[in-house]
């Protein structure tokens, strides 16, 4: 006996049929309100083939110390000892302890004069996040949501959602529970709940099913069309349609060779996150985000950082060989970022403190120009030359994307809010052939 | 004529001279030059200090609607006012659930509501929130609670573990007034082995413009985190101001007092233990609404000027929290944004429940028996929630009322992480497990990511931003595939359908009606009954009786308050 019985009678039967079976008696009710997964995302539309389909943002979290990856400043006063290598791309230098992620430059460009006026953790990433700044009434949703939305669900398997989130989680905004993020919190068990506990088989799990389609029936006719309970179905109609074998395969990181794994780093919670991201960009999700904290390096910065350069680099860079061997490269935009930088001054913990004035991020992929520097740095301290706000590196995945950054949507409450809130930000030219 | 001449000239000079000096050291220090002197004196959102006079309470007469209490006069006159009726009181099952999760976190098991229902129907709902009131789950609860607020860590460096906790636990135990704790914690000195309050400060390492930030936002209910950096353009909180608040905390110094060489596993690791020291002459505190206290400018003066009884914010700020819980919405939302500004939903009722809670000395547990025994928390969960907002009336405001901010019903709710896991252990007999299915409070805080909680939304203990409130597909997944509940609704020797049984060998049927109540804190309908009887056959299968504990936790009913 099989230990999941269940997984190849669910292949067997057609999308519908499953369903049906596992909706119940009760002369054909809908299960909890809702049949069709396209009803869960929004349509999916036309998309023009030369427009890229998915995005992977790699998100630094607690303020990436620019000056010891992407601008270093080797031999000047607030360098630090780190020193500069050369890359694929001519004229970029960045950090020594990033050498594979140099080799892959060639395919990317590097935006060196980011800037906010955030210092602080939470209102930063909440604004490069959303474009937005926090509010204390209301959440924004996420460029995530906004690009779930657009494009809609996976045109390879509607079932899996269209934004995930590994290691990061966020609300879904005014956009709605509809297009909140998928939350991973670690890759490796990624599909763990996505399989029928062990002793359970597909009749028994149906059967379940059934008894709570029964037992939910008084409280549904108490509350009929609470907005409260909006999202209740929706989420458990989701959930059932994530189960099926075929989509719950693409969250299963065994599914891949060990030596794919350990080329990601094996030991490496980002790495695999990275894995799963290119897993789920072959199957279409469209946009995923994989963080990797500890960045906030206010003690021993220099340490920390070179440590975790070695994670980063092994998994970026197979991030990037994969997804070019695979052909995904000019569908896929690829950024890598953070809430800002850090000081140009060492502390005296050896360490360096929050610094938005200037920091660094790395773009490239879904048929974006590669190998461009877009701005400058004073030597790591001031943006130097044409500064680039969140609005600018928002309007220009959207316009990778093919979406339309000048549009607005409306919270619950009425309130228009555009997908790029700055509104004299454009895309950024040089990006663009 | 060259007199005056050297004499402005001496003028500039000097002049020119204090603006390089000052500009000079403020560059220094890397701080923005404030020229909040040139701004108005007097801050458009301080609030008037909290009276001695209590407000007048209105009389009511409102058709069937008795008040049950002084709060249900206030609300009731303005739901009047407004010409809105307000909802029917829930049934006593409804209530049994609801006082049972919002004061002791988990839902009642049905030997409890078997001792409840055989209460005086008269006295029945006072007696149970008595009864609430009094369980050792009342201080497990509510330290979770404020534990968000006190952004409670378990490991802390330099104290042991999970002091804080015990701390707020042991003062909730004994019911130890508010005020008093809370000072506790702002003047707490000594080593941090003896004195499990100093894990406060120690969390923070006793950075002043942290914890000044993290105090005025709990205690005060003021955003102070902008004017740290710079005059917020909009908010009349000035750099000055957080200056002045920051440095009643200087001056008091963690320092390395000894080391305690901790065994874990087969491993010995030296775990430093710090002691707060004070050096009062370097504080130099000034508080924000301008109030002096007589103790010097120290930890021990904000200690005194926070707890003052005519402080606008500290009583008031602790009541609409505790409103806010138990009614879904607080007087003033969002409840750490008290201003005059944002002026506050029920004024009068929020100072009157003010000086209740000073009066009775800071009584936390006096609140909460105010607030659970009055008609409007009893009132029915809102069927439909009315899309359309209406205007006051008569009174000339034009301004739109959302549904529900009269409190004219009770709003359907969300459990939190905490209620749902700890009623899950509560409904299967696992609540005083000290295995992985343990409950919330015999968690390490915050909870690893891949904690049951952390899917279902828990504080950061880091910021003070409110939880998540809503579902997500994890949730439903975790829920129905998740390893805690498949583990939790195993049939283990101490699971309540065994000791029923064992206890009075029950019928099938009676077994069913006391899972419901179990769970869902209702009996089964007709239908229901059937359902899970014919389910159950005639057997004693084990695995019959897991689907129909599975079935009951991922209902909606199950995760809602009703």
């Amino acid at each position: 006996m099989s230990p999941c019985q269940g997984c190849d009678s669910y292949q067997r039967m057609t999308r519908r049929q499953w369903l049906c079976s596992a909706i119940g008696a009760a002369g054909g009710a809908t299960f909890l309100g809702l049949l069709d997964p396209r009803i869960l995302y929004a349509a999916p539309r036309k998309k023009k083939p030369d427009r890229a389909q998915s995005v992977i943002l790699l998100w630094m979290g607690g303020g990436m110390s620019h000056l010891d990856t992407l601008d270093p400043q080797p031999g000047s006063e607030f360098g630090g000892p780190f020193e500069g290598i050369k890359t694929t791309a001519d004229g970029i230098v960045i950090s020594q302890h990033l050498p594979r992620i140099a080799k892959q430059f060639k395919h990317l460009s590097l935006i060196r004069s980011m800037t906010s006026n955030e210092f602080d953790h939470d209102r930063a990433t909440y604004l490069m996040h959303t474009g937005y700044q926090v509010l204390p009434s209301m959440k924004h949703s996420t460029l995530g949501s906004i690009t779930a939305k657009y494009l809609g669900p996976s045109p390879r398997d509607a079932n899996l959602p269209p934004y995930v989130s590994i290691g990061i989680d966020w609300a879904a905004g005014y956009l709605g529970p509809k297009f909140a993020p998928y939350y991973v919190g670690a890759a490796e068990r990624a599909n763990e709940n996505l399989v029928v506990p062990q002793g359970v088989g597909e009749r028994r799990f149906n059967d379940r099913l059934k008894l709570l389609s029964e037992f939910d029936r008084s409280f549904r006719a108490k509350y009929p069309r609470h907005p409260v309970l909006e999202g209740f179905a929706e989420h458990y109609n989701a959930a059932l349609l994530m189960m099926r074998p075929r989509t719950a395969k693409v969250f299963d990181l065994d599914d891949e060779p060990d030596v794919v794994r350990a080329a990601y780093g094996e030991t490496s919670g980002f790495g695999q996150g990275c894995l799963l991201a290119r897993r789920l960009v072959q199957s279409g999700v469209r946009f995923i985000e994989v963080a990797l904290p500890g960045w906030d390096t206010h003690q021993d910065n220099f340490e920390t950082v070179k440590a975790k350069s070695g994670e980063l680099d092994m998994a970026v860079s197979t991030l990037i060989e994969d997804l070019r061997a695979k052909d995904l490269w000019d569908q896929t935009v690829v950024i890598l970022t953070s809430e800002f930088g850090r000081t140009p001054n060492i502390n005296d913990n050896q360490g360096r403190d929050h610094w938005p004035r200037v920091w660094s991020t790395v773009i490239g992929g879904g048929g974006l120009v590669a190998g461009q520097v877009i701005g400058a740095s004073d030597q790591g301290r001031e943006v130097a030359d044409r500064p680039i706000r969140v609005g600018e590196l928002h309007a220009t995945i959207c316009q990778a994307l093919d979406i339309d950054w000048t549009r607005s949507n409306k919270s619950p409450e009425g309130r228009p809010f555009r997908v790029v809130n700055d509104h004299s930000a454009a895309p950024i030219a040089e990006l663009f052939a | 004529m060259p007199k005056r001449c050297n004499g402005y000239r001496t003028i500039k000079v000097t002049l020119m001279a204090f603006i390089v000096v000052t500009m000079a050291r403020a560059n220094a220090q890397d701080r923005v030059l404030d020229f909040s002197y040139s701004r108005p004196l007097g801050n458009p959102q301080m609030l008037q200090p909290l009276s001695h006079e209590r407000p007048t309470v209105p009389q009511i007469r409102f058709g069937n609607f008795q008040p049950f209490n002084e709060i249900d006069n206030f609300i009731l006159a303005r739901i009047k006012e407004e010409k809105v009726k307000p909802a029917k009181l829930c049934d006593d099952w409804d209530f049994a659930r609801r006082a049972s999760l919002d004061l002791v976190g988990i839902i009642p098991t049905a030997t409890d509501l078997e001792r409840y229902f055989k209460w005086n129907e008269k006295e029945r709902r006072s007696k149970w929130v008595d009864f609430l009131l009094r369980q050792p789950q009342y201080a497990d609860h509510w330290t979770i609670f404020w534990g968000d607020l006190l952004r409670e860590r378990d490991r802390v460096r330099g104290a042991p573990n999970g002091a804080l906790k015990r701390f707020i636990h042991r003062s909730l135990l004994e019911n130890r007034p508010y005020d008093q704790w809370v000072q506790e914690l702002i003047t707490a000195q000594g080593p941090a082995d003896e004195n499990d309050a100093t894990a406060y400060i120690l969390r923070d390492r006793g950075d002043p413009d942290v914890l000044t930030v993290s105090v005025t936002q709990s205690l005060l209910g003021i955003q102070l985190k902008c004017a740290q950096c710079h005059d917020h353009p909009t908010d009349w909180w000035t750099q000055n101001q957080f200056q002045g608040m920051s440095g009643f905390w200087r001056g008091s110094r963690p320092r390395p007092y000894r080391t305690e060489e901790v065994r874990v596993g087969d491993r010995v690791i030296p775990m430093p233990i710090f002691r707060l020291e004070d050096r009062e002459r370097r504080a130099d505190g000034i508080f924000i609404t301008g109030a002096v206290s007589e103790l010097g400018r120290g930890r021990k003066a904000l200690a005194d000027l926070i707890t003052r009884r005519d402080d606008p914010f500290f009583a008031r700020v602790a009541v609409n929290r505790l409103w806010n819980k138990l009614m879904g919405a607080g007087f003033v939302m969002p409840v750490d944004n008290f201003s005059a500004l944002n002026p506050p939903s029920h004024p009068e009722l929020l100072d009157w429940l003010a000086l209740e809670f000073v009066d009775h000395n800071y009584d936390l547990r006096h609140i909460l028996r105010l607030i659970a025994t009055s008609r409007t928390y009893q009132q029915m969960s809102a069927r439909r929630v009315p899309k359309l907002v209406r205007k006051a009336s008569d009174t000339g405001d034009d301004s739109a009322r959302a549904p529900g901010a009269l409190f004219e019903f009770m709003p359907l709710r969300r459990m939190n992480a905490e209620q749902i896991q700890d009623s899950i252990l509560a409904a299967t007999g696992r609540y005083r497990s000290q295995n992985w299915l343990r409950a919330s409070i015999l968690k390490p805080y915050p909870p690893p990511p891949r904690d049951f909680l952390t899917v279902f939304g828990v504080s950061d203990r880091e910021t003070l931003l409110p939880r998540p409130t809503t579902g997500s597909v994890q949730q439903s997944l975790t829920l129905m595939n998740g390893d805690f509940v498949s583990a939790a609704i195993r049939i283990h020797p101490d699971h309540p359908l065994v000791y029923w049984d064992r206890q009075s060998s029950l019928t099938s049927a009676q077994l069913v009606d006391a899972l419901f109540a179990q769970f869902l804190t209702r009996l089964p309908t007709i239908k229901e009954r059937q359902w899970a009887l014919s389910y159950v056959g005639l057997g004693q299968n084990e695995w019959a009786w897991e689907d129909l504990q599975w079935a009951l936790i991922n209902t909606r009913e199950f995760q809602y308050i009703r």
